[in-house]
């Protein structure tokens, strides 16, 4: 049997090979975008992984930071400490590099030379004293030397907060050496350096361990803890990298959900094409049959054809995959830095294990998809599969089944919501996947409803779109494909949409002041990166001030969650207008944080973690915990983990004292802000500052929202490339299959124009039942994600709008790139003479 | 006499095979079929029959020679006045009968003017009464697939003969029915033929269905040889 | 991690160059003064205070060595001028041994830290402190050497070792000064020396913990002190030391220099005469000879094992003999090297006991002075 596949293939191939190839296309894309996404998600965590196994890489335990340094005088407690056989202090600096574009942070390590760290120094001989004594010495990555042309002896300006630092290049430390992912932009320095230059004196960040063979970490770990108490944490790498997966787990799932629907679709490509190759070759499988093949050996032949198809589609869908991986890299990069705070990607790469699994996945879904129509061929009996039309009855007469089963789905998947949404943040995804899913079950009733119109009056278009029915199997199949990719282009974009719109109003109400200013490294280091009081002073004197209002800032530990923790002056006049709190009444609210210094939590938070007005939010400080009663719940849509807000006052209580992130000026009424931007911007030339128009805040704000969602376009277009694919490859198999009916049209006076119209007006008919369809899943798959996953997972309250003449217009292009797809099948089928009109049965 | 309806003047039609070689089903076939005429065309399997009704019916196109329709030179018309003509003179009868499965009875006989753009409802009523006339009328409304071999061709010749062609080709219109089917199949095709007055080409394995025929044809190896049919000679007999 | 500390420490050491410009050179005429030499002289590049003594334990007479030693390797000359605590010049190196004279269990620990408030230092003339550390990680306890009241006292423990040290010494006696003035030649060539002085004589006791088991002590050790700016010249290898305080009240300290390739270098010594009065000895005035070898097993190196020390003119002809073979110092840190107890005996004249260090043996363990 093998052999006459090798022997029937070449057949085969010249055949069908435009048939071929697209079905192959549909494995590609499936597997091209799943791995692509697998190759992000990976590359998101692996950055951080990476970096932490590079500079822990043989620690066993690390002390971090609560708040998140801590006092060094701790340092000779934890190097005492049995179990213990090395210990090094860290200090880790997020330095932002004067001038860069796009902008460069150097992720500094303040190091003790002198402890046993593992420091990949490039060079025989590390010059020691130069290291110790000389200001400003660091060792850089030799890739980002390369990159930017740093040489030794080259000063380097950075800024910390709103201090300016300048490096001088002493030698080139090579992380990756250590850890293929690490980051390109970790620099080493010494210690005592990195305390003196960014100011922090008396501070540690981290202390790696490395312990004794046979010492428990757990135990190690809980005596530290006891130890050293609130102002540390003592965890394993592991656990540092999976409390990274953990700040990732909901962006990654998101991801993760969004390739799998491209996947199904490939799937079901898959099986729409087998299943139409095999209603094409159904008289060669009862040929087979009746000399004498057994049904296994049939079903292997079938099978085995599936899967080198599908070995095919793999081989083009993993460099594609890879390359969709990279073109989306900055984005998803930009995610991970943004939203996360984590580790940038730099690289991604192909590893074997991606290899295989993108391999397994193209072949197993190529096999899968081919298994329910080549059990059906087998099954028959050679007779049955020498006569014609068999296959399509039965498609025909389960229909009506099928539509029951997705109209039975809803209350299914309703079902499931109720029992798994309280529990599992991801349950909207099962309403998501069964809207999903409804739509090909729906999709063979609405096509053989077709029929049900009035006869068409003329041979043209119309009589094309009419007869879809009686290819019920593969224009079903391709109407299902279609639905669901515009489903989920429908849903995705009402759902971007929805989004942008509510965090536009948000922006509107709560970015109030007239000008901002921050440091250049306030988005990556938050509560380290401080203005100086200088900052501030000047920003007071500077001419048409009335009033500045500094805000501080840092992460702090709330139930197991690492969270933003704001202090705010929530005495100041109109202090209320920052935020808008869930059920109103901000003003009441809002002055229970000075008052009575409460807290606010933002509505991720809140749903994530069950804290409600009238719970008490528990802050893991560096003096332990600190209870604050919540006064409300406040809309915010700037971190997925959520924030608490506090008055300053009660912020100092937990933290201690400490310099403000960032500032608001307000002017007053009249004073332009553009030029008072500019005058300020000069008044503080020679501080680390970036100061901020509110409409140039605003402009950013929604550049990074843009930046969040562009790896859905990517997503988007993949899934309509395999619509649109659906469609051509429905076409061309109705092409080949329907050449006889065209050669009796043709033979009966149908002119080629003629026989070419029905066959765009199959694609037309296609391309509109798979639009209207889609249209009206991707309505259910927006409600879904905008109130439901959206809500349940992020913990965000969205509004939803209906981006209505983009929608039009993406119908439109749908319908169009469908019409587009069957102009080829429709050349090919009026391309078939009368002469073909064999002996052969239609 | 008066024009012929289909006349072909030193008709030949080569093939060319894969490899450079070729093969010519027809050669230098010269015939006349005058209007009302039945001819039988008789031969062995590969002998050009199918070619000859492919271009008798302007499917196909000849090598060198011509072939005039109606007194058209199909050799001077394009694609689509060869099929608009096509679609207005000539019925095509096939030995599969090739009706679509999914239409019902009324609908198949309906396509012709389905694609000639003529409203089928229109054509209801001939469509109908053809179809009293083969005695399938109480059975319009039926899917074709119900209909036993001869029924079905009796359809197809409805439906050949919708539009009122002044030629009605058939390549083997019996070939897949049993003997007594055939016979009874071919009477009524031969004489719907002449009740409408529409010439009749048929292709047929059998001597004595070729008997029937006003003339026969027979092909060897693309070599066209006349004589008179055995109708004729039968008419010939029972008018003397 | 710890396979790149050696290298670092090396760079750290050997990649100063021999003439950093801003530290003082060892040289004739320094003004010595006690106890203020016992403290550090930061501007000189490497210091080290070495106590190594014989100790019995009050009955039932067990017999142990021990080994304190506090190295100070300066890295650059001052403290960088650093808003920070961990702003350091130097590194201390402290690295200590027990031998169990009776088992032969030879125990060694280190440890190594900037010399930096938090960690490690150096005290001060004037203050009891001398040199002090943590102990190596996860073992508890400091590391100190201190001079209080005309007593050294000496502590150190490790907990994984097993091994814990807690002895006064008696600082009587005036300093033999180990050369012309105390300056102490290691080459032919200028610039090669380094200032010493020893006390081979102090009356020692306290506690010591060998096995986990603490043992009262009491016995004599040699206190050795020794600071410069370079040492060893760059074709020179290494040494063998010998520190022997003879049975007739005498005290022998000799040292011969090794070139790279093996051969002797410079050798030169001091004999101290009961009164504490020093005879300076120069290249012909004595002879030492390897009379064994013994072979690391644990690092391949070869050392001499076995001496016939000869000092003609004084009449002293030793066998000298290791207590126990296998007194290699190893650590992960650092180089490797010898330094254990030995037994003197002398047929013709006065026997003894001793300490001998040999180091700059085995591949790549060149001390890095």
């Amino acid at each position: 049997m093998t052999r006459y596949l090798w022997r029937a293939a070449a057949g085969h191939l010249r055949g069908g090979f435009a048939l071929l190839a697209l079905s192959a296309l549909g494995v590609a894309l499936g597997v091209g975008a799943v791995l692509s996404i697998r190759l992000l998600n990976q590359g998101a965590l692996g950055a951080f992984a990476g970096t932490v196994r590079a500079v822990s890489g043989e620690a066993s335990l690390e002390v971090v930071g609560t708040s998140p340094s801590f006092p060094e005088e701790l340092f000779p407690a934890i190097l005492a400490e049995p179990g213990v056989t090395a210990a090094v202090p860290l200090t880790r600096t997020e330095a932002a590099v004067e001038g860069a574009r796009p902008p460069l942070f150097l992720e500094v390590l303040g190091v003790d030379l002198f402890a046993p760290a593992r420091l990949p120094f490039e060079g025989k001989e590390l010059p020691v004293a130069a290291a110790l004594s000389e200001p400003g010495w660091v060792a850089v990555g030799p890739e980002l030397a390369r990159e930017r042309g740093w040489r030794v002896g080259d000063r380097i300006a950075v800024s910390s907060g709103s201090r300016r630092v300048t490096l001088v290049v002493g030698g080139l430390v090579d992380f990756r050496r250590l850890s293929p992912l690490a980051s390109r932009r970790l620099a080493v320095m010494d210690i005592a350096q990195a305390q003196s230059l960014f100011g922090l004196a008396g501070r540690l960040h981290e202390v790696d361990l490395v312990l004794e063979k046979g010492a428990s970490p757990a135990e190690v770990a809980s005596r530290l803890s006891r130890r050293l108490g609130p102002s540390v944490r003592v965890l394993s790498p592991e656990q540092r990298v999976s409390e990274a997966s953990g700040l990732l787990a909901a962006f990654r799932l998101n991801l993760t959900a969004l390739s799998l629907v491209s996947l199904l679709v490939g799937g079901f490509l898959v099986y729409g094409s087998t299943q139409a190759a095999l209603v094409r070759r159904r008289e060669e499988m009862g040929l087979l049959r009746s000399v004498g093949a057994t049904r296994a050996q049939v079903l292997a032949l079938l099978l085995l054809e599936a899967a080198l198809l599908g070995a095919a589609g793999t081989a083009v869908g993993i460099p594609l995959g890879w390359l969709a991986a990279r073109l989306e890299l900055r984005n998803v990069s930009g995610t991970v830095e943004n939203l996360y705070l984590l580790e940038g990607i730099e690289k991604v790469s192909l590893g074997a294990g991606e290899v295989a699994v993108a391999a397994g996945l193209g072949l197993l879904g190529a096999v899968l998809g081919a298994l329910l129509p080549a059990l059906e061929v087998a099954r028959r009996d050679p007779r049955s599969l020498l006569a014609s039309l068999t296959l399509e009855e039965r498609t025909s007469r389960s229909a009506a089944p099928l539509l029951g089963l997705a109209v039975a789905l809803v209350p299914a998947a309703l079902g499931a919501y109720a029992v798994l949404s309280p529990r599992h943040p991801w349950a909207g995804f099962v309403l998501a996947l069964a809207a999903t899913l409804a739509l090909p079950l729906a999709a063979p009733c609405l096509v053989r409803s077709l029929s049900r119109l009035p006869g068409p009056r003329r041979f043209s278009a119309g009589y094309g779109a009419r007869t879809l029915p009686l290819h019920l199997t593969s224009s079903a199949v391709a109407v299902g494909a279609l639905a669901v990719a515009v489903a989920m282009l429908t849903g995705v974009t009402v759902m971007v949409e929805s989004f942008r719109d509510t965090v536009v109003d948000w922006l509107d109400a709560t970015i109030r002041a007239d000008v901002y200013v921050t440091t250049p490294t306030w988005s990556r280091a938050r509560g380290e990166a401080t203005l100086s009081p200088e900052v501030l002073r000047r920003m007071a004197a500077t001419s048409g001030a009335v009033r500045v209002d500094v805000v501080r800032q840092t992460f702090a530990r709330v139930r197991g969650r690492r969270v933003s923790v704001l202090g705010v002056p929530a005495g100041a006049p109109g202090a209320e207008g920052r935020v808008r709190v869930l059920g109103g009444g901000a003003g009441a609210v809002f002055g229970r944080l000075a008052s009575r210094g409460e807290a606010l939590v933002s509505e991720p938070l809140a749903r994530k973690a069950g804290l409600w007005p009238g719970d008490s939010v528990r802050i893991e400080g560096p003096r332990g915990e600190a209870a604050v009663p919540v006064a409300g719940v406040y809309y915010d849509y700037g971190s997925e983990a959520g924030t608490v807000m506090l008055d300053l006052a009660t912020f100092a209580r937990i933290f201690g004292a400490g310099g403000p992130s960032n500032a608001a000026l307000f002017l007053a009424p009249g004073v332009a802000v553009e030029p008072a931007v500019g005058r300020l911007r000069a008044e503080l030339a020679d501080e680390a500052v970036v100061v901020r128009s509110n409409r140039g805040l605003r402009a950013e704000v929604l550049a990074i929202f843009e930046q969040t969602f562009a790896v859905t376009r990517l997503l988007r277009v993949m899934g309509l490339v395999i619509a649109v694919s659906g469609v051509l490859l429905t076409l061309l198999v109705a092409a080949r299959e329907r050449r006889a009916e065209t050669a009796l049209y043709r033979a009966l006076g149908a002119t080629r124009l003629q026989a070419f119209l029905v066959f765009a007006g199959k694609g037309l008919g296609i391309s509109l039942l798979g639009t209207l369809l889609g249209f009206a899943g991707g309505a259910a798959l927006a409600g879904i994600l905008v109130r439901v996953v959206n809500r349940d997972f992020f913990g965000w309250t969205l509004e939803l709008h209906w981006p209505l003449s983009a929608l039009a217009l993406q119908a439109l292009a749908i319908v169009a790139a469908g019409l587009l797809a069957s102009l080829y099948p429709a050349v090919r089928a009026s391309d078939a003479p009368a002469t073909e009109l064999s002996r052969d049965a239609l | 006499m008066t024009a012929p309806v289909l006349a072909m003047e030193r008709v030949s039609k080569v093939y060319r095979l894969p490899g450079g070689a070729s093969y010519a089903a027809l050669r230098e076939v010269t015939a006349v079929v005058g209007p009302g005429r039945a001819v039988a065309i008789t031969g062995r399997s590969g002998s050009g029959k199918s070619t000859l009704l492919h271009l008798a019916s302007g499917i196909d196109r000849p090598t060198s020679g011509e072939v005039h329709l109606l007194g058209r030179d199909l050799g001077a018309l394009g694609d689509r006045e060869r099929t608009l003509l096509r679609r207005s003179s000539v019925g095509l009868v096939f030995q599969f009968f090739h009706l679509l499965p999914h239409l019902s009875v009324l609908d198949n006989v309906l396509v012709p003017s389905l694609i000639a753009g003529l409203d089928p409802r229109g054509e209801e009523r001939r469509a109908r009464a053809l179809l009293e006339r083969v005695g399938l009328g109480p059975r319009a409304r039926q899917p074709v697939q119900e209909l036993s071999g001869g029924e079905m061709q009796r359809v197809a010749i409805c439906r050949a003969l919708l539009r009122e062609p002044r030629l009605l080709l058939a390549d083997e219109p019996t070939g897949n029915l049993d003997e007594e089917n055939g016979l009874k199949v071919m009477e009524l095709l031969l004489a719907l033929a002449r009740e409408k007055g529409a010439a009749l080409v048929y292709v047929t394995h059998s001597r004595e269905l070729a008997a029937l025929a006003d003339e026969s044809w027979s092909l060897h190896s693309g070599v066209l040889e006349t004589a008179p049919g055995g109708r004729a000679a039968a008419r010939e007999r029972t008018s003397r | 991690m710890r396979s790149s500390l050696p290298l670092v420490l090396a760079a750290a050491l050997a990649g100063q160059g021999a003439q950093g410009p801003s530290w003082t050179a060892a040289a004739p005429g320094y003004p010595w003064s006690f106890p203020r030499d016992h403290s550090s002289h930061p501007g000189y590049r490497n210091e080290w205070w070495y106590f190594t003594g014989i100790v019995e334990s009050e009955p039932p007479g067990r017999r142990f060595a021990y080994q304190l030693t506090f190295f100070r390797v300066g890295l650059v000359p001052g403290t960088p001028p650093f808003a920070s605590a961990w702003a350091a010049g130097s590194l201390l190196m402290a690295h200590a041994a027990t031998t169990d004279l009776e088992s032969g269990e030879h125990r060694f620990s280190e440890a190594l830290y900037r010399a930096a408030p938090l960690l490690a230092g150096f005290g001060a003339p004037g203050d009891p402190l001398l040199a002090d550390c943590p102990g190596p990680p996860g073992t508890g306890g400091r590391w100190e050497a201190r001079l209080e009241g005309g007593r050294f006292r000496l502590s150190m423990q490790d907990r994984r070792q097993g091994m814990a040290l807690a002895l006064d010494l008696v600082a009587d006696g005036v300093p033999v000064l180990e050369g012309p003035g105390g300056l102490s030649r290691k080459s032919a060539r200028e610039g090669f020396a380094s200032l010493y002085y020893s006390l081979p004589r102090l009356a020692t006791r306290g506690t010591l913990t060998v096995d986990g088991k603490e043992w009262p002590v009491r016995g004599v050790s040699w206190m050795d002190k020794e600071f410069g700016s370079s040492q060893l010249a760059p074709d020179q290898a290494g040494w063998d030391w010998f520190a022997l305080r003879l049975s007739d009240g005498r005290d022998l300290m000799l040292y011969l220099l090794r070139r790279r390739d093996g051969t002797p270098d410079l050798q030169a010594g001091t004999l101290v005469d009961r009164s504490g009065r020093p005879t300076y000895l120069g290249e012909g005035d004595f002879r030492v000879r390897a009379t064994g070898r013994w072979r690391s097993p644990a690092t391949g190196a070869e050392y001499p094992a076995g001496w016939q020390v000869e000092v003609p003119a004084a009449g002293i002809s030793l066998r000298v003999r290791p207590w126990v073979a296998d007194q290699e110092n190893r650590g992960g840190r650092g180089p490797h090297y010898w330094e254990g107890a030995v037994e003197v005996q002398g047929p013709l004249g006065p026997s003894g006991e001793g300490f001998v260090e040999l180091t700059g043996y085995g591949e790549g363990n060149r001390p890095p002075i």
